[in-house]
């Protein structure tokens, strides 16, 4: 996530350099200002270094992709859907890759080959010209930034996808493991073709935007409890998968609604996977919106965040250059949201959309509302008070729902405690007026008495005494 | 032969001419011993606190004085950050910015960094100028000449005060003296004009040095102790009214001390002495004008139930609350195992140690039994000033055996009175006069008597009896100055962030070890980057590799501190949370295992989890890092918690590598370590050359959702071939 | 039929052994402060149950040997808060307080217990069956602060017991009287006898011996001593009586003794030397006293030397050689 610091597009997209970036390293807090600008000419530099190196980000607009397929186990021609689709309709640049083909190299000289990998099922133990592809390297491409769509059936499920599927959290089931459902038909085959229903269809997975017409034949997943899978299809409930080759009908890999068919996947750094049981959804039989939404959405051209501005001032609109943040002041924060739609970026309306300023733990956590909305953006903003206690805070968005890039906007400021002029004056505090009054009470009584002191003889006493 | 003749104004002149020379070198002997360090190192600050007085100072000349006043630090205590303009005595650092616009404006432009190195020694010459001007008022100006020369060499100060050493103490022993000097001649002559001198200085020193309570409680208790004597007198009044007047409302003005003058037990002695100063003088006036021997009684039960409701009242405001009570360290002075047991960060602190007798000698030499012989001289005929050396004698002798740190205040009045002791003897000792009266005699009436000849001859033997005392002593200072200039040489003049050895053949060893780490984290993290640290190193990173730190040595937040000393001691995974929490991007360890360097962080391990102890007393428990036989062991017979936490992983981190995976051995403990520990939450990004200063860099958090235990353990097995051929179920919990 | 008849036994000795709270009581009251002290042979019975009352247990070492001062600050409050329940509830409604010092040789309490630390509160339910003493019991975690001790054990029992009482502190007569007849005395001796001591009071020389003496046996590190609570001498490695210890960071108790003598010594003699010595009217008695006290200083002060190079390794500047180690 350190790309996040100071992102900006790739160059299809629309250039938009973020301004808040360049005020993030002013709030990090140097009083000195010629540190000041040596941060941000450091930051500018910075900035531009990556936005020669941006290929590392995620983006709305895939370059390469890899197709990795085992010819014995898949033919391609079954697939000239999907092809066409990737090559016409989502116009992406496709290289169609044997698992063993030596051109398959997903890293080269240290940097990422392909944005987008699909990696059919292969029968081999591995991928790569000499197998030389391992689950760790699949994991590095991922966290590098590369969006993986993996299928796995029955009859393919190589080392390394399971290696890398099972770190993230899905556990396939094993070669030869076959779903089969017994209270659907009558035969063999037919056990093994379970017609999905909305019920098996986890639409609050954002992913997919209807229930698809599937018949499903694969295997299915055991997904751990980890917060960044978002499971798309479901076994039913009265589905199992079962060990073709062995009688045993108790070793069962899933039982129920335990076992998942299709889910998706998204890393801290956006990048995206997904993983299918079964490569007959691809083939020209049953290829429908669900697959290209699917991939759509694998291949970052849908439900992408992107924060274009992030602002913060005074109420009167001073900001924060202009005069640091104290305890107590009223701020007003915005924020600029735009999603990407496969087509263009576009305004996006979310109600729970919230805004965090915390030391350590929040001080408040606010709803943002939404302000404005132009023709591709919606600005959010919320006003607080700062609290009473002076610290370095985080101003913070966090917005993470399933099947939607993560937004995370942090901004580090210092705030302040109270200069030593700010502080009320003691005469505009009306309990101090009698002390002040005291005080100038007694400095006039000690001159009076000084004058007396010193002025006025005691020359009656002394008559007196001679009197007497 | 034709006598010499010397009018008085010429005698006078000579004396002063003398004087002015013997001054001058004493501040040029004062200085010069300070500044081994400099010529043997480089113009160098030394050691912790200066570090920050230096980054203090920095910003004070490049920002206005309202702005350091204001100065928001929010690059120290992440992220509570620190107000240092007004939890701090801005004494020091402004006296440096005003000697570097002075030279700026007389168009000397000197680099600031060189003022603040050399600004103790130039002090040092000052104090000596003080001291003699305070012996002056005490006895005479010669014992002053002897104890501003003692005082100018007395390692005991110069522990203190060597080049580069830019402590508040740099500066505030010298306004100590003024301080007494000010109030010994304000309290002698009763002059106003004196006094408020003595509370200008006492001004300058609250500016300077939280110390200043010293003299708080100092002078009232002088005035308390003469009141006692029976010697008030209204000279006395004067003097101390004016002092406590003007002092307490001046020391009000600096932002740290705020309202502590009236409502800190530290103070309350100052102010009851006030008080009963007032009533005293009263009773004084009243007793002048009504002539009654009753009223003598009377006034005396009267003075001492004022005392009594005093000392209540005391009491009372402190249990209402209205009156804060006395500070930790100020309780660890009387109660001495308070601090052990409440307080384990200021017991902590090397400082804070009890002082063992070698100490008192080491710091100053023969002085230490002089010093006993001057007090009790000081008895013969006891004047008001000899009250108040009597006086300070004593307190400092006793908080100087409580506290290490404390040495440094005993020290000038060691010199006071040992030159006291010194200069009566010479006074005895050196009086020729009777040899030149009888020389005198002899010459005149050359036919003398059998008996006049007996007597010259007797008067020769006492030449010989005088010049034994006079030469041993002269010897004496002569083995004191060798000896302040060996202690200075060999133990004093050590930067600490530079550390010297020496070679088997004898050659000097430099370990720039702290430099090289500090220039690293500075030249390749990222500006912002906040970077964790036992506290003792917080000041060092903040000034040299100018990043951001958790803690520091200000300790001025305990729960802070106990939070680093926690993620320290604990096992990984809640280390991560808690360094995730406060957005730790760096870990900095100081590890001496292969230098034999004792002074690391796995020595002042037993503080962190005493400290981590003090606030989560369930989750960090000191027992479990000693075997269940009571040692504190770091090999294979550590116990697990041992071997979990944090900081011992991060310590032996590759350390068995080093030495080919056998026989690698802590050279500070003198244990083996056969076992890598498996480090997981953090990266080494860089280990020092000697491996003194090891750098840890906090991972991110998974990208794909796994804890970063699993993460590591897959990364290392898939780069040892290990592969998985068996599919297992796994053990899944129901996913929700 | 053996098992069902050993059941029956148990069941009976149970029933037999029961605590009700009046045997608790007449064991309180054996004590004097409203503590049932806790005994190698009671303590099972006590303990185990079963039991109609509630119980809390204290173990402690409040022995100077032990060292724990925690123990020593918090026995007398634990006392008072019992008392003060008692002062509430004569009859103890079903509240006692137990208490095992380990200083009273009670080993077996503390090894049935098996603590390694103390001191340590364990609060026992009412118990129907009998329970063994670790497992029916909870351990009420021990404020470090005494306040707060007192105020978590109270608020326990007001819990346990549904009843309310007031903390009360106890008014020490005792203390009270003997402050005041000391006084009396006191003044009553500072009245009668003020012309002996006055003239000693404003005496400047045996001031000046009592601050001298203050003075030298701070300097010689007596605090140190007190802190750190060293010990007086060390066997050395041959079995014989060690005085000094190496390194200029520590010390024994007996080197202050000797350093301030040494003190002491130097200190007179420098005095001496000063005041005394020209009182002696007769020329060469004077003489021989000065060249005496020079030579003694000299001696002394090496001696001294040699003792400051053993504990400090490598300092050259030594006179002659008269101590050696």
């Amino acid at each position: 996530m350190a790309v996040e610091t100071c992102s900006t597009e790739r160059s299809k997209g629309p250039n938009v350099l973020r301004v808040h970036s360049f005020k993030r390293s002013q709030g990090s807090g140097f009083s000195n200002q010629s540190i000041n600008t040596t941060t941000m000419q450091l930051s500018t530099l910075f900035c531009l270094f990556l936005v020669s190196i941006a290929s590392a980000l995620p983006s709305p607009f895939p370059t390469d992709t890899a197709l990795i397929y085992d010819s014995k186990i898949t033919n391609l021609e079954s697939y000239t859907s999907l092809l066409n689709y990737l090559r016409e309709e989502l116009r992406v640049p496709l290289q169609v890759l044997e698992f063993n083909s030596p051109e398959l190299e997903i890293f080269k000289n240290g940097q990422r080959n392909f944005d987008n990998l699909i990696i059919f099922p292969t029968k081999a133990r591995s991928i790569g010209s000499e197998s030389n592809i391992h689950g760790l390297d699949l994991l590095n491409f991922f966290n590098d930034g590369g969006n993986v769509f993996t299928i796995t059936s029955p009859t393919g499920v190589s080392e390394t996808v399971r290696n890398y599927l099972n770190q993230i959290g899905i556990y396939p089931s094993p070669r030869n493991h076959e779903l089969v459902d017994y209270f659907v038909g009558s035969n063999e085959t037919s056990f093994k073709s379970i017609k999905l229903t909305a019920e098996n269809v986890k639409l609050e997975s954002n992913i997919i935007s209807s229930v698809p017409e599937i018949t499903y034949s694969g295997s299915a997943a055991l997904l751990t409890n980890n917060n960044l899978l978002f499971p798309i299809l479901q076994s039913p409930s009265t589905s199992f998968t079962k060990n073709s080759q062995e009688s045993d009908e108790a070793n069962n890999w899933t039982v129920g609604t335990q076992g998942y068919l299709a889910v998706g996947h998204q890393g801290l750094n956006n990048a995206r996977g997904a993983w299918i049981g079964d490569a007959s959804l691809l083939d020209d039989s049953q290829f429908s919106t669900f697959d290209k939404e699917l991939l759509q959405w694998t291949f970052q051209m849908k439900n992408i965040l992107r924060v274009t501005e992030v602002k913060h001032n005074h109420i009167n609109g001073d900001t924060y250059a202009e005069r640091p943040y104290k305890v107590k002041d009223e701020l007003e924060y915005q924020i600029t949201l735009q999603e990407f739609n496969g087509e263009q970026w576009s305004p996006v309306s979310f109600s729970d959309l919230q805004f965090e300023i915390k030391l350590i733990s929040p001080y408040h956590r606010l709803n943002l509302s939404e302000l404005s909305q132009d023709e591709n953006s919606t600005t959010y903003g919320v006003t607080f008070k700062v609290p009473d206690r002076h610290g370095v805070y985080t101003l913070q968005t966090i917005y993470q729902r399933p099947g939607w890039s993560f937004v995370e906007e942090k901004e580090v400021l210092s705030i302040r405690h109270l200069a030593n002029d700010e502080y009320p004056r003691s005469w505009d505090i009306p309990n101090s007026w009698v002390y002040i009054t005291s005080s100038v009470v007694v400095f006039a009584a000690w001159i009076v008495f000084l004058i007396v002191f010193i002025y006025i003889k005691d020359g009656k006493i002394v008559d007196s005494k001679k009197q007497k | 032969m034709s006598s010499l003749t010397l009018s008085q104004r010429t005698v006078d002149n000579i004396q002063l001419f003398l004087k002015v020379t013997i001054l001058i070198t004493i501040a040029g002997a004062a200085i010069s011993s300070r500044l081994f360090s400099v010529i043997r190192f480089e113009s160098i600050i030394h050691e912790f606190d200066p570090w920050f007085n230096f980054r203090a100072t920095k910003y004070l000349v490049s920002h206005s004085f309202y702005d350091f006043l204001n100065w928001f630090d929010d690059r120290t205590w992440y992220p509570l950050g620190r107000v240092t303009g007004g939890t701090l005595y801005p004494g020091l650092m402004v006296t440096s910015g005003a000697i570097w616009h002075a030279l700026r404006k007389i168009g000397l432009p000197v680099d600031i960094r060189n003022i603040c190195v050399m600004l103790a020694p130039a002090f040092s010459g000052v104090t000596a100028y003080f001291t003699y001007l305070f012996t002056s008022e005490i006895k005479d100006s010669s014992a002053g000449l002897l104890a501003g020369a003692f005082m100018g060499i007395a390692p005991g100060y110069i522990s203190r005060s060597v080049a580069g050493s830019y402590d508040n103490e740099a500066i505030a022993i010298t306004l100590l003296m003024a301080s007494f000097y000010f109030w010994i001649k304000a309290s002698k002559e009763g002059s106003v004009f004196y006094a408020s001198w003595a509370a200008l200085f006492y001004f300058y020193m609250v500016s300077a040095w939280g110390g200043y309570v010293f003299i708080t409680n100092l002078v009232p208790l002088h005035v308390f102790v003469l009141i006692l004597m029976g010697r008030y007198s209204n000279r006395l009044y004067a003097a101390y009214s004016t002092w406590y007047a003007i002092g307490t409302v001046a020391s009000m003005q600096i932002p740290f001390v705020g309202f502590l003058p009236i409502r800190s037990n530290d103070h309350m002695a100052a102010l009851g002495v006030f008080g009963l100063i007032q009533i005293v003088a009263f009773g004084d006036y009243i007793r002048s004008k009504v002539p009654s021997k009753k009223f003598k009684s009377v006034l005396i039960v009267a003075i001492f139930l004022i005392i009594a409701v005093g000392i209540l009242g005391l009491f009372g405001l402190t249990y209402a609350g209205l009156i804060a009570p006395w500070t930790g360290r100020f309780y660890s002075l009387w109660d001495t195992s308070y601090a052990k047991i409440h307080i384990p960060i200021i017991a902590s602190v090397s400082e804070h140690q009890p002082t063992a007798w070698p100490a008192f000698f080491f710091d100053t030499q023969f002085l230490i039994w002089l010093f006993p012989a001057g007090v009790y001289l000081l008895f013969q005929d006891l004047s008001n000033e000899g009250v108040f050396v009597i006086v300070y004698s004593v307190l400092c002798s006793y908080f100087a055996g409580v506290m290490v740190r404390l040495m440094l205040t005993l020290t000038p009045i060691i010199c006071v009175a040992a030159a006291i002791a010194v200069s009566k003897l010479f006074d005895v000792y050196m009086d020729f006069s009777e040899l030149l009266q009888s020389k005198v005699e002899v010459e005149g009436i050359k036919e003398s008597t059998g008996a006049k000849a007996k007597k010259t001859k007797v008067t020769g033997l006492s030449i010989v009896a005088k010049l034994t005392v006079i030469v041993s002593f002269a010897f004496y200072l002569f083995l004191f100055v060798y000896h302040c200039t060996w202690v200075t040489s060999n133990a004093y003049s050590s930067p600490s962030v530079v550390l010297a050895s020496r070679n088997p053949d004898g050659s000097q060893n430099l370990i720039d070890d702290y430099r090289e780490a500090y220039y690293w984290l500075r030249m390749n993290t990222a500006e912002d980057a906040k970077v964790m640290a036992w506290w003792d190193y917080g000041y060092q990173i903040g000034g040299m590799a100018d990043r951001t730190t958790l803690v520091d040595n200000n300790t001025w937040n305990n729960t802070h501190i106990a939070t680093v000393g926690k993620a320290m001691a604990s096992s990984e995974e809640v280390s991560y949370e808690i360094l995730k929490e406060h957005d730790v991007d760096y870990i900095l360890v100081i590890f001496g295992g292969l230098l034999g360097f004792s002074g690391d962080d796995l020595n002042k391990f037993l503080w962190m989890i005493r400290i981590a102890e003090g606030i989560w007393p369930d989750e960090v428990k000191e027992r479990d890092f000693f075997t269940s036989d009571g040692q504190y062991r770091v090999d294979d017979l550590a116990t697990d918690t041992m071997k979990n936490s944090l900081l011992y992983k991060m310590s032996f981190h590759r350390f068995t590598e080093l030495f080919g995976h056998r026989n690698a051995v802590d050279r500070v403990r003198n244990q083996r370590i056969t076992q890598e520990p498996d480090l997981n939450i953090v990266e080494e990004v860089y280990t020092s050359e000697n491996w003194l200063v090891r750098i840890y860099k906090v991972k991110d958090l998974d990208n794909a959702g796994r804890d970063l235990l699993s993460a590591s353990k897959f990364e290392k097995e898939t780069k040892a071939g290990i592969k998985k051929r068996i599919q297992k179920r796994p053990d899944l919990d129901l996913r929700e | 039929m053996q098992i069902s008849s050993s059941i029956f036994l148990t069941f009976l000795l149970a029933v037999v052994t029961a605590l009700d709270s009046a045997k608790l009581l007449q064991l309180k009251n054996k004590g004097s402060n409203g503590i049932i002290k806790l005994t190698n042979s009671n303590f099972q019975k006590v303990v185990t149950g079963p039991r109609d009352s509630h119980l809390l247990v204290m173990l402690t070492a409040t022995n100077a040997n032990v060292g724990c001062i925690t123990c020593v600050e918090m026995q007398p409050l634990y006392h008072k808060i019992a008392e003060s329940w008692f002062e509430s509830y004569q009859d103890g409604k079903k509240v006692f307080f137990a208490e095992a010092d380990f200083v009273d040789g009670q080993r077996d309490v503390f090894q049935a217990y098996q603590v390694n630390n103390v001191p340590k509160i364990y609060y026992y339910p009412p118990t129907e069956e009998s329970l063994p003493i670790t497992s029916g019991s909870v351990e009420v975690p021990i404020a470090q602060d005494s306040k707060e001790f007192v105020k978590s054990i109270h608020n326990l029992i007001e819990s346990v017991s549904g009843e309310q009482f007031r903390i009360i502190e106890p008014i020490q007569w005792g203390n009270i009287i003997i402050s005041i007849l000391t006084i009396a005395l006191l003044t009553f001796v500072a009245v009668k006898f003020h012309s002996f001591y006055v003239p000693l009071l404003t005496s400047p020389g045996l001031w000046g011996a009592v601050v001298v003496f203050f003075i030298i046996i701070f300097n010689a590190g007596y605090m140190f001593n007190s802190i750190r609570n060293t010990p007086y001498v060390r066997p050395g490695s041959e079995g014989q009586v060690e005085y000094f210890m190496p390194g200029q960071q520590q010390q024994l108790g007996a080197e202050t003794q000797i350093v301030s003598f040494i003190y002491a010594i130097l200190s007179f003699t420098v005095i001496s030397l000063i005041t005394k010595v020209k009182a002696i009217t007769h020329q060469k008695v004077q003489i021989v006293v000065i060249s005496l006290l020079c030579a003694l200083i000299f001696v002394v002060f090496s001696a001294y030397l040699n003792i400051f190079a053993f504990k400090s390794q490598g300092y050259p500047y030594t006179l002659l050689d008269i101590v050696k180690f």
